[in-house]
Parts: structure tokens; C-alpha cells; sequence
């Protein structure tokens, strides 16, 4: 023992002696300057040149290698070369290019949402501490921290929508402390949020359109009847009209057509829902579909040509499923297997359609190995399913968004990498 | 010293006074801010036409926040180490060359060096003249007659001497030999003026057109629909704008909404024959002004009338291909641009491309909304030289790519869509335009040249944000890229980017200078 004792102190003394040599000289060369420093900057470019051979093979002529996406890599650790990224768009299978995690503040996330034109990302924040939610954009995709959405301390934000037709506007519920109502909050771009529902009611699942003559218009439920406004810079351009009781509406990118839930008469406490595309043109109902089901959050394909809603059979436990019908045409309306996990709350933009509207993305508790779902892909002509395999190590995901305008799978999903819910970006191969 | 709240973040930003009435990015959140003037109305740019939205004002430039920002230990430790190496070099060369002043201007505006003495009177003595009868193809509003001669010396190819500054051990290989020098200087681009440079080229643009909004479905002047399918495809250039002559209209980009009434204050006709003149299109046209302001915001252009006059100053050259190149490149800024759509068709009659040649025209004629451009007579005698079943039916937005003539694979588009993608994400500019230049490399490794060109200028786009002190080194490796792409495909522009990635080295100097 005390032999390896006194070992170490003669190994420390002589590391001690080199440090202090290695100082010396160093002091020495910078007193003796210009000639020793561009020797010592000489030698130093000559280290990185053969650090840099050392990549050189990897790289194609006039490719810049280390690159820092300034985001926390899941996988893989280094951004990957042009030669990577030729053998992985290659492969035949979907298979993960990159996986990185956006943001994560030790609170949970949820909900991601892409504004239309794939810009700007906006998600939900849960305080925990403060028993509080907030929400969180992206006003650029490059901004090192989201911006926070304007709000009341205390308050409880959450139903984030962005507008249909106008990329940078958006509407939100804002629940203030102490109150029992809810309010519809409207803004453009990074203005300050405007309330459109200043008396006392309970509204939820705010809809906005944005018309390239300035007008705004804006649905929302009202104590279960969907109610419609619009407005332009000089004020109110309609009165407020109700369109009838109903949930979950969202717009057509023409603006003319309204697609959303509308409640059975009769339903009481527990309602039922149709799924309808109402013209507001020629005010007619086109009701899709759904039998005895609960149905829940109807989306637009993106070339409004079907519509994918969440359907379940009655009785308990039974999985959620996804019915996607045709809006026009007489082809048959195709229910999707795969036990899908869904928002609790129906709060999300789902389903996910890929930008071709080819196929519906989302987790599945079929084949789930512990906290780790599958993610399918399920093509809506044949009703097939696709298993894509993403890095274990984010875990029990959620709330899957995927990129509207980039043409291979740009997914924005919330997982648990630790204890809270993060927000990751998926990047794969090919659809 | 003023204070200004970023809209993005919230944060409060205490600037310099010089920054009043300019645009930068948050240091924060990076939200673009246009900086109130001081005292003065809230924005500083010159005020858009009723019923237009502003201008772009100049490249945002990173705002020094005044107040703490986080350093690690190691980072400072090395910061200050770098400080330390370049205090050494500095005084090592102010010991063996004398002080000289830096340039003051370290913005994106400054890489070409360029001063303020006024427009080089002499202009481009090398540039040859345009042939008789070739006055369309310099993108006048006089009716074409005849065919350029085509008789005047190439850019290329005409012996010049090279220079290999500039290339990085990371370039394509070594720098061109053996080409002739585009204008004047071959070592920077200094004694030329800042007139119509792309900040006053975008006002232009911005005061006589109206933006076409991403949700438009038709494009209605005065109640007469231009036969333009999905014009909603045209929004997504980066400069939308569709030109108007003098008065009050009523412009509608969407059946059933109310149209837009936007007001035209002056004739651009006039303004635009002034630009024409200037930059001597039509005549002896002054190569180093055009290339000098392109320099300036790194090849990027906000507005398309600079990429077309450099268009036909090679095609008064004779290169062809290379002014094909630039009036796509216009096209590809703002596809509303009728001159453009002219010359590009001149382009395409001369390889027998009569099919898109008279589908340019049609354009140039729908574009050319109450003879803006004076171009009524030209398109006239343009359809003459092309046969009329070529010319049918309303044309469809959604099928035009100004982008390249060269067809990219399933392979490709999955890895333009990837590092475009991923690009999106880099916190710094820097480190996306290096991920855009290693798509075009792959372009350009796989002998895609016009490919790799459209994407080395989307990564110089990138850069133009990125922080001065590592903006300029990425820049000019990208260009030096960009130069021997050109050199390997023969195309006549190689010498114009060997020569701004010289430029470059100025500006590297002056980020660097304290």
C-alpha cells in the first residue's frame, strides 16, 4: 500500500515537473513571440490538417465535415456525410436518417403542431410546478429556444390552431386563474394575442381562416354549438352566426367548407357524433360514413379529397381506430387497424397524413415492446399497415405531427428520454 | 443606446444607436426585428405603396444584445486564448507592413469593398458590344429585329490570368487557369457605386408591383384574369411580385373575395429604362458594376433586374447557356418578371426549344400587365417567330421550374428534401449553409453542375444571415466550390465566382479587424 502510495506521489511530482516545464516554455514562446507563435499556429494547422485527413476520406471534394446542428443528437451522434446520406436514402426500408431533440425544459411537452406552409412549430408546455400550461412556438425553425406565446401568469393555454391560408396566425383558449370560462384568443404572426370572446361561456377548439382580402374567420364551440365570426382590420364583418351543435371544426383551404363533428340529436350527457363537410356556400351537409362508432377529431387529407377521423366501437376497452372516408367520389370508406394511441383529450392536429396523402402516421399499442411503440404507417388505399422502427431510446411516445411540404418523413413527436415528455424531430429515409 | 422589445422572445435588447431604423435577428430567439427609428415613425424602410407590404429592407444582420451572454469556462478560455493569438499576428503585421486603416462596414452589404464615389464613369471597357438587332435579349422594351452576331469574345476561355487565392484544401480542386477576368479588377471590386443595388432594386420592385399572396387562386388586374393557372406556386419564389403601370387598381388573388386596391405612384417603364442605362444594357454594359453589387449580397438577389441585365451581358458575349442561366436564375427570384421571360425565350429559340420558348412569351405577355414594360411591341414580333399551335390555353404555374434543366432522381429529391429539412434546424447560419453546400456537392460530384449551382446558392443565401466573423470564410469556399463546378461544366460564370470568392478575402479582414 505504501509502496503505491509513495508510487503516485513520484508520479505526480514528475507530471508536476513536466506541467511546469511545458508552462515554462510556453511563457517563453510567447515572450519570444511573432516567430515562435506563427511556428506554434504552424504546427497547430498542420495538427488539424491531419486531423482533418483523417475525415478527408470520408468527405467528397468540397464538403464541409463536423457539422453542428446546435441540437442534442439522439442518433446519430455526428451529423452524418453526403456518402451516409446516399446509402440511407438507398435503402429499400423506412428506415431512421436522424433523430434529434428539439426542446426540452424538465416539464412536460405536448402536442406539436406545423404551421401550413412547414415553417413554424408551436406545442404545449404543462407547468407542473405552477399547475399551469403554456404554450411555446417556433417562430423559426432555427431559434435556439422557442418563444412563448403571450400569456397571463397562472393562466391555462392550450388548443393551439394555426390558420388555414395564413401561415403565421394562429388561435388559442386561454383559461384565466380563478376563472370558470374559457376564451378564444386570435393573433398574426408574432402580434400580440387578441381576444374574440371577451363575455363569460366555455369555448374550446378555436378554427381559423385567414381570406387574401384581410378577412378573418374564426369557428369555435360555444358551450357545445359551433359559433362563427369574421373580421378585418376595420372590425366585424358578420355578425357572430351558430352553425349548429358540433366539435372539432377545421376549415378547407378554399375557405368554403367546414368540416367537423356534429352531434346526433338526443344525446344527452354522453353525445354522438356524425362526421359532416358543411358547404357554407350553398349551406348543405355532406355527412360521411361512421355507423354506431365514436368518432373524434376529423382531419382534411391534404388534398381535401378524404377525411381520417378516430373511431371506436362501442363498449369499454374496445382499441381507437382510424376510418378514413372519400369526400368525393364512390370509393368505400377503409377503417385502420392498429390500436392507435390518441391525445386524451382529442386536442391534437390528428390524424397524421403524409403531405401526399397517401398514408396516416401514428403510434400504435399493437406490438409495443414495454414503453416502446411502434410507429405505423397505413396506406389508405389498401388499408396495409407499416411498421417503422425509430430509436428505442425515446420512449412512450405521443402527439405525432408530421412536416406538411417536406417530401421524406419530417416528424415532430413528444417522447420521454428521462423523466419528462420532450420534443423530438424524426427525420427518415423516404415515405 | 435605445431600447427595443423583441416581439419573438419579449426579451429587452439595449442597441446601439446605429442600429435604429434597420433589421437584425434577436440574439435570443432569432426572430427577424425591423428597429424602430429613434424618435422617428416605427419603421425606417421606405414606405410601400398603399395596400403593398413593406419592402425587404437590407440582410438581417445578428444584433449584439447589450446585455450578458452565457459563456462557458472552456469556451472563454479558448475565446481568450484566440484573442491572444490574433493581438500577436496584428501587431506582427502592423511591425512588418505599417498600420492601415480596416473597412468600417462589416455587413453583408460590404464583401465586394465597394465605396461610395460615385459610378465608375469609364464602366466595363472589355465588355463587347451588344450586336445590332440583339436589344431584346439586353431585356429592352424596343422590339427585337434580327439576330445577335454573337461575334464577341467569350468570358471564358480567352487566357487570362487566375488566381488561386481563396481555395481551401476542402475546394474541388485547383482554381481555374487560363480564364479571362470578367471586369476590370480581378483583386476585389473597389470604385464602384452603390446605385440600384439589390436594397434599392427591391424598392423598386416593391413600389411598382404588388406581392402575390401564398393563398392566391387567380391574379385578376382590374377585372381582366391573366391566364395563369395555380399562381400560388408563383408565391413561393422569393420575390412574388407581379409588376403594375402608374394609377389605382383592383387586384384580386381569390374569386369571390373582395379585390385589392393598390395604387402605382410612378411609371417603372421610365425608372427601369434608367436602370438599362446605367448598366449600359443594350450598349457597352458594365460588367464590374453588376458583378460588384452581386458580390455585395453574395450572388443573392432580392430583386430579378440585375440577374437579367448580367443575362444579357452574356448573351451579348455570346454564351448563351450562361445567359440562359441568368435569366432562369431571374425567373427563379420572381417569375412575374415579364423582360426575363423574353430573353429566356430568345435563349430557347436559339437551341430549338420552340415549345417552351412560346410558352416564355405567353408568359412575358401575361406579365407584361398594361404594357409595364413596354414589351408589347417585342411580344408581338416574338410570336411571330414561333408557330401558333405552340401557343394554347392558359398556363400553369405549377408546371414551370426555372430551377434547371437537369432531372433529378427519386435518390436525389429524397436527399434534397433530408438536408433541406435538417438545414431548417441549424441554430447558426454558418453551419446550414455548409449543410446546403454539401447537397450541391453532391451534385456536383454526381455531374449535375446547374443542380449544385442552385444549391450553392441557397447555402450563400444561408450565409448572408450567418455572423460576420464566420461568414465570409464559409462563403468564399462555397464560391470557390461554385467557380470549379463551373470550370469542369465549361460554363462562362467561373471566373465571375472565382472573382467574388477574391472579393471575400477583403471582407474576412475587415470582419476580423477589431
Amino acid at each position: 500500500m505504501r509502496l503505491n502510495n509513495d508510487k503516485y506521489q513520484m508520479q505526480s511530482a514528475k507530471w508536476s515537473d513536466t506541467f511546469h516545464f511545458a508552462l515554462c516554455i510556453f511563457r517563453f514562446a510567447l515572450k519570444t513571440s511573432p516567430m515562435l507563435c506563427a511556428l506554434f499556429s504552424g504546427l497547430e494547422g498542420s495538427l488539424a490538417a491531419e486531423r482533418g485527413a483523417a475525415t478527408a476520406a470520408d468527405l467528397l471534394p468540397g464538403e464541409f465535415g463536423r457539422i453542428e446542428l446546435g441540437r442534442r443528437l439522439v442518433e446519430p451522434k455526428a451529423f452524418p456525410t453526403i456518402r451516409e446520406l446516399r446509402e440511407a436514402v438507398r435503402r429499400p426500408e423506412i428506415r431512421t436518417v436522424l433523430l434529434f431533440k428539439l426542446f426540452s425544459s424538465g416539464d412536460n411537452q405536448h402536442l406539436p403542431a406545423w404551421s401550413g406552409d412547414g415553417q413554424r412549430l408551436a406545442f404545449q408546455r404543462s407547468d407542473l410546478a405552477g399547475k399551469s400550461s403554456t404554450l411555446l412556438v417556433f417562430w423559426s425553425l432555427a431559434q435556439p429556444q422557442p418563444a412563448l406565446v403571450p400569456d397571463r401568469p397562472g393562466a391555462y393555454q392550450y388548443m393551439f390552431r394555426w390558420a388555414v391560408n395564413g401561415p403565421g396566425g394562429y388561435g388559442f383558449v386561454r383559461i384565466d386563474p380563478g376563472s370558470a370560462s374559457s376564451r378564444v384568443y386570435v393573433a398574426a404572426d408574432t402580434e400580440e394575442p387578441v381576444c374574440k370572446t371577451p363575455d363569460t361561456a366555455r369555448r374550446e377548439l378555436p378554427a381559423l381562416y385567414r381570406r387574401a382580402d384581410g378577412i378573418w374567420r374564426l369557428v369555435y364551440r360555444e358551450d357545445g354549438q359551433l359559433v362563427h365570426q369574421a373580421w378585418n382590420g376595420g372590425g366585424p364583418v358578420e355578425r357572430p352566426l351558430a352553425l349548429g351543435r358540433g366539435t372539432s371544426p377545421r376549415w378547407s383551404r378554399d375557405g368554403y367548407r367546414l368540416l367537423f363533428a356534429r352531434e346526433r340529436p338526443g344525446g344527452g350527457t354522453a353525445p354522438a357524433y356524425d362526421v359532416v363537410v358543411r358547404n357554407l356556400q350553398t349551406e348543405t351537409d355532406l355527412v360521411l360514413p361512421c355507423g354506431e362508432s365514436a368518432v373524434r377529431s376529423p382531419t382534411w387529407s391534404p388534398d381535401e379529397k378524404h377525411v381520417a377521423f378516430y373511431v371506436r366501437q362501442p363498449g369499454e376497452g374496445k382499441p381507437w381506430r382510424i376510418r378514413v372516408c372519400p369526400v368525393e367520389g364512390r370509393a368505400p370508406a377503409i377503417t385502420l387497424g392498429g390500436d392507435v394511441v390518441v391525445n386524451l383529450n382529442f386536442e391534437s392536429g390528428g390524424p397524421a397524413w403524409e403531405p401526399s396523402g397517401r398514408r396516416v402516421w401514428f403510434f400504435s399499442h399493437e406490438h409495443r415492446r414495454q414503453a416502446y411503440y411502434p410507429m405505423i404507417a397505413a396506406d389508405v388505399a389498401s388499408g396495409q399497415l407499416a411498421v417503422v422502427d425509430y430509436p428505442a431510446r425515446s420512449t412512450t411516445p405521443n402527439d405525432l405531427a408530421m412536416h406538411p411540404t417536406t417530401a421524406v418523413p419530417e416528424i415532430a413527436l413528444v417522447a420521454h428520454d428521462g423523466l419528462p415528455q420532450d420534443l423530438f424531430i424524426l427525420l427518415l429515409n423516404h415515405y | 443606446m435605445f431600447s427595443f422589445q423583441c416581439r419573438g422572445c419579449g426579451v429587452q435588447l439595449m442597441l446601439e444607436d446605429h442600429w435604429a431604423g434597420k433589421q437584425g435577428r434577436c440574439p435570443h430567439c432569432r426572430s427577424v426585428l425591423e428597429l424602430p427609428l429613434i424618435g422617428g415613425p416605427a419603421f425606417a424602410a421606405e414606405p410601400a405603396p398603399a395596400g403593398q407590404p413593406p419592402p425587404a429592407a437590407e440582410p438581417p444582420v445578428v444584433i449584439r444584445a447589450a446585455g450578458k451572454i452565457p459563456v462557458s469556462p472552456r469556451r472563454l478560455l479558448l475565446v481568450m486564448a484566440a484573442a491572444g493569438m490574433i493581438v500577436i499576428g496584428l501587431a506582427l503585421v502592423l511591425a512588418v507592413r505599417g498600420f492601415r486603416p480596416a473597412a468600417s462596414d462589416d455587413s453583408a452589404q460590404a464583401p465586394a469593398g465597394a465605396t461610395e464615389k460615385g459610378v465608375s464613369p469609364e464602366g466595363d471597357r472589355e465588355a463587347p458590344q451588344l450586336a445590332e438587332g440583339s436589344s431584346a435579349v439586353a431585356s429592352g422594351p424596343k422590339t427585337p429585329s434580327g439576330q445577335p452576331s454573337g461575334s464577341g469574345p467569350s468570358a471564358a476561355g480567352s487566357g487570362g490570368p487566375s488566381s488561386k487565392t481563396g481555395v481551401g484544401p476542402g475546394g474541388l480542386g485547383p482554381a481555374a487557369a487560363g480564364q479571362a477576368p470578367l471586369g476590370a479588377a480581378s483583386q476585389g471590386l473597389t470604385g464602384v457605386s452603390r446605385q440600384y443595388d439589390d436594397l434599392q432594386c427591391r424598392l423598386i420592385q416593391a413600389r411598382h408591383s404588388i406581392r402575390i399572396p401564398p393563398g392566391a387562386t387567380i391574379l385578376e388586374v382590374d377585372g381582366v384574369r391573366l391566364p395563369v393557372l395555380h399562381p400560388e406556386r408563383l408565391a413561393e419564389s422569393p420575390a412574388p411580385y407581379l409588376f403594375l403601370p402608374p394609377g389605382t387598381h383592383a387586384v384580386s388573388f381569390r374569386p369571390n373575395e373582395r379585390p385589392v386596391t393598390v395604387t402605382i405612384a410612378s411609371n417603372l417603364f421610365d425608372e427601369y429604362q434608367d436602370m438599362r442605362r446605367f448598366f449600359g444594357v443594350g450598349g457597352t454594359v458594365r460588367g464590374e458594376e453588376l458583378m460588384s453589387r452581386s458580390a455585395r449580397v453574395m450572388d443573392c438577389h432580392g430583386a430579378p433586374f440585375l440577374l437579367s441585365f448580367a443575362g444579357s451581358r452574356y448573351a451579348a458575349t455570346g454564351d448563351w447557356g450562361a445567359a440562359e442561366r441568368k435569366f432562369r436564375r431571374a425567373l427563379g427570384v420572381n417569375p412575374a418578371f415579364s423582360p426575363a421571360h423574353l430573353n429566356l425565350a430568345e435563349c430557347l429559340l436559339r437551341t430549338s426549344a420552340e415549345a417552351e420558348a412560346a410558352r416564355e412569351i405567353a408568359l412575358a405577355d401575361a406579365f407584361n400587365v398594361g404594357n409595364v414594360f413596354g414589351l408589347a411591341g417585342a411580344v408581338a414580333e416574338f410570336r411571330q417567330r414561333v408557330t401558333a399551335s405552340t401557343i394554347a390555353g392558359p398556363l400553369d404555374a405549377a408546371a414551370i421550374s426555372y430551377v434547371t434543366t437537369e432531372t433529378p432522381t427519386e435518390e436525389d429529391r429524397r436527399l434534397v428534401a433530408l438536408l433541406e429539412g435538417v438545414s431548417k434546424y441549424a441554430v447558426r447560419d454558418e453551419e446550414r449553409g455548409k449543410i446546403l453546400n454539401n447537397l450541391a456537392v453532391h451534385f456536383a460530384d454526381t455531374g449535375r453542375p446547374e443542380l449544385a449551382l442552385y444549391h450553392f446558392h441557397q447555402a450563400l443565401a444561408a450565409l448572408r444571415d450567418a455572423d460576420p466573423g464566420a461568414r465570409y470564410d464559409v462563403a468564399r469556399q462555397v464560391l470557390v466550390n461554385m467557380s470549379e463546378v463551373c470550370r469542369k461544366a465549361g460554363f462562362g460564370e467561373a471566373e465571375e465566382y472565382r472573382q467574388m470568392s477574391v472579393s471575400l478575402t477583403g471582407a474576412t479582414q475587415s470582419a476580423e479587424s477589431p
